[in-house]
């Protein structure tokens, strides 16, 4: 089993191909990060080598978002291109979900044990979830949260749960957040994750499979409205 | 025979056909994000870059189901790549690249604007080099010279608005929907253009460039100035005035360069009053006049796929590479 990750949601791009259960081949830009539409080229590079094809690949993973618009949309529609083009599975992955997997495999939080993810997008918004650690898997309570500022988000969290963040993300020390490193990739997480999710046989649907907007989308007002017709 | 998928989400249509040798479409669908965009007057561009990602997987699947085709009959892959929306082509383009590597499939890249043309070539095979044509949209008001597939030069554009602009936003003024085009001629067919003049911004200056925005002021005036104007005579003196700048300047070009033949394509190509227009200076010329048919007109992925199957045949192919751009340069003679 052949798993391709795709993570473009933010500028630390990341791919990864995983050959039952096992990294294979990775690249992961931690620095000089290239502009979204390079994926292509950096994907070929990592397929070439190993004499394949995204036509070897039996599954494929991405991470939906929340993140840069532009970076979703071309990762996401690369991924899902592939998975529509050859028929097979693709499983989506939200960027709080991976990382509430990152926390579990990093060893962060223990089983049995509920806590919070959060990272800070642009301007200061914030994306946070809650999740419980059941055997072995990280598992969501609640929905995905959006908040324009930390402060947004600390009002209605509860404060008496760990709380789990990428190294560098910067928050104040009261909260005490479990730090995360920046290893492994998202795109090795959500191949991990879309192993997983094959394993158990969860159905895979292209169609589901589509950016997340949590973010309200404005404009300011529209200029004209249909009721302003007689 | 070659089989071409053409993709187009340059703008705000998302657009996807499948097109045999160049110039046979099997299919040739278009989902307008029109209604999407109309209480905004105007395309949201970020707005426009989500609903493209929704709308091409279920276009994909219908232009192959209506072309009675499967992704293993294709021989190549054509993605408009310029010019456009950066957000909207990036959709068109990154599907149009993955689905060349999953299938192994060469991809070519297309300029929009020269797929445009090539829609007229597309209906008639009689339209042979050298030709002179004129591509008239809400974006764009251009006069080419063409010698051959990719080998033109720019005669003469708009120095501010394109014409599509000037309709729709006089279109606007006069409490019309968007696109306004349909709408004023429309109205202009039960309308009288004598009792409108509207002035024809720089018929008589040389050269071939075109200016709209001080027509489109003069729709303004007008309007203010005559509170009890017909909007029908208000539609036809508008589209008489633009049609005759239009079509005036693009014969004057094709004989000043020598061609007996000339082409008008654009979404605006498919006004009637702009093709009676042009049809009268061809009669008065004695140069022939083509133009496609409006499905051809507006933004579609046919001439893409045709235009795909010119460069694919002359090995033209693009790599992952590709890059998009929101502008194309000029070559003016």
């Amino acid at each position: 089993m052949r798993i391709l990750g795709v993570d473009t949601s933010s500028p630390a791009t990341s791919l990864a191909l995983l050959e039952d259960g096992e990294v294979a081949a990775e690249y992961h830009v931690r620095h000089d990060h290239p502009p979204s539409d390079a994926v292509f080229g950096l994907l070929e590079g990592l397929l070439r080598p190993r004499g394949i094809t995204v036509a070897d690949c039996d599954a494929f993973a991405v991470c939906v978002g929340p993140g840069s618009f532009t970076g979703l949309r071309i990762g996401l529609g690369m991924a899902k291109t592939f998975a529509w083009a050859l028929g097979r599975p693709i499983h989506g992955f939200d960027s709080v979900e991976l990382l509430a997997a990152r926390a579990l495999r990093q060893g962060a939080v223990a089983e049995g044990e509920t806590f919070d993810a959060l990272f800070t997008a642009l301007r200061g918004s914030v994306f946070a979830g809650t999740f419980e650690v059941s055997s072995g898997v990280a598992v969501r309570r609640g929905d995905l949260r959006y908040a324009d500022d930390l402060a947004g988000e600390l009002a209605v969290r509860d404060a008496s749960r760990p709380l789990v963040a990428l190294d560098g993300e910067a928050l104040p020390p009261s909260l005490a957040p479990r730090r995360l490193a920046l290893d492994p990739s998202a795109a090795i997480l959500a191949a991990e994750l879309a192993a997983g999710a094959i394993a158990e046989g969860r159905p895979a649907d292209l169609d589901a499979v589509q950016p997340t907007y949590l973010k309200p989308f404005s404009v300011g007002r529209p200029a004209r409205t249909r009721s302003d017709e007689t | 025979m070659t089989l071409g998928l053409g993709i187009d989400t340059s703008f705000d249509d998302t657009a996807v056909a499948l097109v045999e040798d160049g110039n046979r479409i099997l299919a040739n669908l278009t989902v307008s994000q029109f209604a999407e965009h109309e209480n905004f007057g105007g395309v949201i561009p970020e707005r426009a870059s989500r609903l493209h990602v929704q709308h091409l997987f279920p276009l994909l699947e219908r232009a192959l189901a209506r072309a009675e085709r499967r992704l293993e009959d294709l021989d190549y892959v054509a993605v408009t790549n310029r010019p456009g929306l950066i957000g909207s082509l990036l959709v068109g383009v990154s599907a149009g690249k993955a689905l060349a590597m999953a299938r192994g499939l060469p991809l070519v890249g297309v300029n929009h604007l020269e797929a445009h043309v090539y829609a007229v070539q597309m209906e008639h095979e009689d339209l042979v080099f050298p030709f002179v044509s004129l591509l008239v949209s809400g974006a764009n008001t251009v006069i080419y010279h063409h010698r051959d597939h990719g080998d033109y030069r720019v005669l003469g554009g708009t120095l501010d608005d394109a014409v599509g602009e000037c309709l729709d936003k006089s279109g606007r003024f006069i409490g019309l929907p968007l696109p306004a085009g349909p709408h004023l001629q429309k109205l202009a067919l039960a309308g009288d253009a004598a009792r409108c003049p509207m002035p024809r911004p720089m018929l008589n200056r040389p050269g071939y460039d075109f200016s709209f925005s001080g027509l489109k002021t003069a729709v303004v005036n007008t309007v203010r100035a005559n509170p009890d104007l017909r909007p029908e005579d208000l539609a036809a003196g508008l589209l008489e005035a633009a049609s005759d700048v239009l079509a005036r300047k693009t014969f004057r070009a094709a004989r000043d360069v020598g061609v007996k033949q000339v082409a008008l394509c654009g979404g605006v190509a498919a006004n009637l009053q702009l093709r009676e227009a042009f049809a009268r200076r061809a009669e008065k010329t004695g140069i022939t006049f083509r133009h496609p048919s409006i499905p051809l007109c507006t933004d579609n992925a046919a001439m893409v796929a045709g235009l795909g199957y010119e460069h694919f045949r002359r090995g033209e192919l693009a790599d992952l590479d590709l890059a998009v751009a929101a502008t194309v340069s000029w070559k003016r003679d």
